[in-house]
């Protein structure tokens, strides 16, 4: 199918590129589903578009590209609402949202709400960390890197 | 005896009416939400209630400020300009 995105025109999908987000993107409640499309120019960074609504895209990026040391820890309570549960065999993908600055060497990832999806049901939710580390803007270069 | 008393009637933007119920509670009680979720008051002092709250593990607990900036940068996100990224690969 052919969707229309908010960065890359029309792009052509398959259904199995389709994630479900049962409670949508926190602020976007209302956007269930989404598909993760590539930045042919640059590697590091994807868009998470809404599948329905265009103007709905998100810049992510896997965040041990730029955070070696990034911890994520999550109930597993709150891991099974996308039906992660212990004792299976989970297949899962992790991403940050970024937020892009004026200035690119600007840019901040949220690494307080990561967002994790299911690769084996296609179920994804955001969630927020219970840890005081970290905040929704984290500096993608320190200071000296990244121009 | 708890007094309810319905107030603060706000209209959010899809025209509901949210109802908030106050309740008047002293130190040491508490108030149970959907049969396990206890909330209960534990202190006050200088205009700071310090809260206690028994829910089950699946029952997430935030702070309010903590949702709202996840919400605020969330859209924050959505201003980006992708022309930085075709500009700038990262080595």
């Amino acid at each position: 199918m052919i969707i229309q995105t908010k960065y890359l025109g029309e792009v052509e999908i398959s259904e199995e590129q389709i994630l479900h987000f049962p409670k949508g993107v926190l602020g976007f409640e209302n956007h269930y589903d989404f598909v993760i499309l590539d930045i042919f120019e640059n590697h590091h960074f994807k868009i998470l578009q809404s599948l329905k609504h265009p103007e709905i895209a998100f810049f992510i990026i896997n965040p041990w590209d730029f955070f070696k040391d990034y911890e994520v820890d999550i109930p597993d309570e709150e891991l099974a609402k996308i039906d992660i549960l212990p004792n299976k065999e989970n297949n899962f993908a992790l991403f940050n949202i970024v937020t892009l600055g004026q200035i690119f060497k600007e840019s901040t990832a949220n690494l307080l709400a990561p967002i994790i999806i299911n690769l084996n049901n296609k179920k994804g939710k955001q969630f927020i960390l219970n840890d005081q580390n970290y905040t929704t803007k984290h500096k993608l270069f320190p200071q000296g890197t990244g121009e | 005896m708890t007094k309810t008393t319905p107030q603060n009637i706000s209209f959010s933007p899809k025209g509901q009416v949210n109802k908030m119920l106050i309740l008047n509670r002293k130190i040491g009680e508490s108030i149970i939400l959907d049969d396990n979720i206890e909330i209960k008051i534990l202190e006050v002092q200088d205009g700071r209630v310090k809260i206690g709250i028994e829910a089950p593990r699946h029952v997430s607990v935030l702070r309010k400020e903590i949702y709202e900036a996840v919400i605020e940068e969330n859209r924050k996100s959505l201003e980006g300009d992708i022309e930085l990224l075709k500009l700038f690969e990262k080595e």
